[in-house]
């Protein structure tokens, strides 16, 4: 699913990511953990098209970032959905509106996306709430909606940057057994985050740390060793 | 094909997001077209003239008041065979003080003056130049006219014909410049809107990116709005020029110059129209791809 060699990212003289060899397989669940400031995102963007291949080598999903042009791009992305840690959704239209517009603009037809959307809400708790605009929502429901925008396309890759920050113990544990199910119809994931607790709940998952631009197996937050 | 219409509509309908920034781009649109319209309403009302009366000349003929109907009949009848007359137009006293009050428009009755009116009886003859010396010609035919039985007085402008060119010919030479710099102007102020239009939406194309929208699909409305624009000022600016067309349309229709002044034939309408929706297309593009 992803292939990774020797890729390294800078921000102008500042080095985010260095020399950084990883491999997923498909099918797999891998928590990305570490501190703040590790790079984490900056290797999330990387695997969805969002910043450039500088040096080293990647291949997400089937596609070669090395070579893939910005102007197919929007194929990558349709195999990866990404829940991103300011949720970025349209906060002036309804629940249901952002969570069918992935399905939108693969050109799905009305009646499939109505079936769809009403599904994954339901699967997290937002039914009630699809008419209403996100800004009325918390920031547990607007992180669910994100969540369901991701899912509904049913993608090969769920790449999830701290998508526990802004819920409770509760929901956060909630949101992880969502992930699971997906996951169990053969969703490859990977959750950025430095919660322990949810790394613990999956036993199972593998583990990796980026700390200071470097990855290596493990948790170095003093989780399980995958 | 839904898709294709669903963002046709899309395209139009996020312009109107923010209705004061459409409102002043189509005005600024519908001004510029309407200033180019103006101007090409111009060059072809000149075109016009120059076409109808290229290498004419005309002579103005003033009979003596005391020249009797009968002597007025013999002599205009023989106008049209004279060499070179193209057209001739006569005007007994009473025709002419008709053309005098006419030209006063609305305000000024002379009907009381019927029948003692104090213009003398006149013809505008109407001559086709020869290609070469054509002034030589012309002041000779000044002199047979003025040898016409009680002819007062002829009169002709020789500069009239070469005016007209000279005029076509500064308007034809000024009319690529002047419309690139509407057409520039136009595309600045439709690239400017779109521009706005992005970075106020900066965060929404940002989400349709990372959701898997296609380049098309992201800028396709935008390129919508563009043309769209680019339609309703022109449509706005043709009607305008309508109007103005309707206020102008007699007001050089008076003697001596009897000018109607044309509209701006279909196919310069519907180019301008045209012309309009493809600069805001590429203006959009411009503004997309920066």
């Amino acid at each position: 699913m992803i292939s990774i060699s020797k890729l390294s990212y800078s921000f102008g003289r500042q080095l985010a990511l260095k020399d950084i060899n990883f491999c997923m397989k498909q099918g797999e669940f891998v928590f990305l953990c570490g501190p703040s400031g590790a790079g984490k995102t900056t290797f999330m963007r990387l695997l969805h098209g969002a910043l450039p291949v500088q040096r080293g080598k990647a291949d997400v999903a089937g596609y070669d970032l090395n070579t893939l042009p910005e102007s197919r791009k929007h194929l990558l992305r349709r195999d990866v959905s990404v829940v991103f840690q300011d949720f970025k959704i349209l906060t002036k239209q309804t629940v249901f509106a952002n969570v069918a517009l992935p399905l939108k603009v693969r050109g799905i037809g009305q009646h499939i996306i109505e079936k769809r959307v009403r599904a994954v809400l339901r699967s997290l708790h937002l039914d009630k709430k699809a008419g209403a605009p996100c800004e009325e929502l918390s920031g547990g429901e607007q992180q669910r909606v994100a969540v369901a925008r991701a899912v509904v396309v049913k993608p090969k890759l769920l790449l999830a940057d701290e998508p526990t920050g802004n819920l409770d113990h509760e929901l956060s544990m909630r949101m992880m057994d969502i992930f699971q199910q997906f996951h169990k119809f053969g969703t490859s994931i990977m959750i950025a985050t430095h919660n322990r607790e949810i790394m613990a709940r999956m036993a199972d998952a593998r583990i990796v740390t980026l700390e200071d631009g470097v990855m290596r197996e493990g948790c170095a937050l003093g989780g399980g060793q995958s | 094909m839904s898709v294709f219409f669903h963002l046709i509509g899309q395209g139009v309908r996020d312009l109107f997001r923010a209705p004061w920034s459409l409102c002043m781009t189509i005005a600024a649109i519908t001004l510029v077209s309407f200033l180019g319209g103006a101007f090409l309403m111009l060059v072809h009302n000149l075109d016009l003239q120059i076409g109808s009366r290229q290498g004419n000349v005309q002579f103005q003929v003033y009979w003596k008041s005391d020249v009797t109907a009968e002597e007025l009949k013999e002599v205009w009848s023989g106008l049209s065979s004279m060499e070179g007359v193209v057209n001739v137009r006569t005007y007994t006293p009473d025709q002419a003080l008709g053309v005098l009050a006419e030209s006063f428009q609305k305000n000024v009755d002379l009907e009381w003056m019927k029948g003692r009116s104090p213009l003398p009886p006149t013809a505008l003859v109407e001559c086709e130049l020869p290609q070469d010396e054509g002034k030589k010609w012309a002041a000779g035919m000044v002199k047979r006219l003025e040898g016409l039985p009680k002819v007062d007085k002829v009169t002709f402008n020789p500069l009239q014909v070469d005016l007209l060119t000279s005029w076509v010919g500064l308007t034809k030479m000024a009319f690529w410049p002047v419309t690139g710099f509407l057409l520039v102007v136009v595309a600045l102020v439709v690239g400017n809107t779109i521009k706005l239009a992005l970075l106020a939406r900066r965060d929404e194309l940002e989400i349709l990116r990372f959701v898997g929208a296609s380049r098309a699909y992201i800028q396709f409305p935008l390129l919508v709005g563009g043309a769209f624009q680019g339609l309703l000022g022109a449509s706005l600016a043709l009607g305008l020029l309508k109007l103005l067309h309707h206020g102008i349309e007699d007001m050089f229709n008076v003697p001596p110059l009897w000018i109607t002044i044309s509209f701006l034939p279909q196919v310069h309408s519907l180019a301008i129209v045209a012309i309009l929706a493809v600069v805001g297309v590429l203006s959009s593009l411009v503004a997309i791809r920066n």
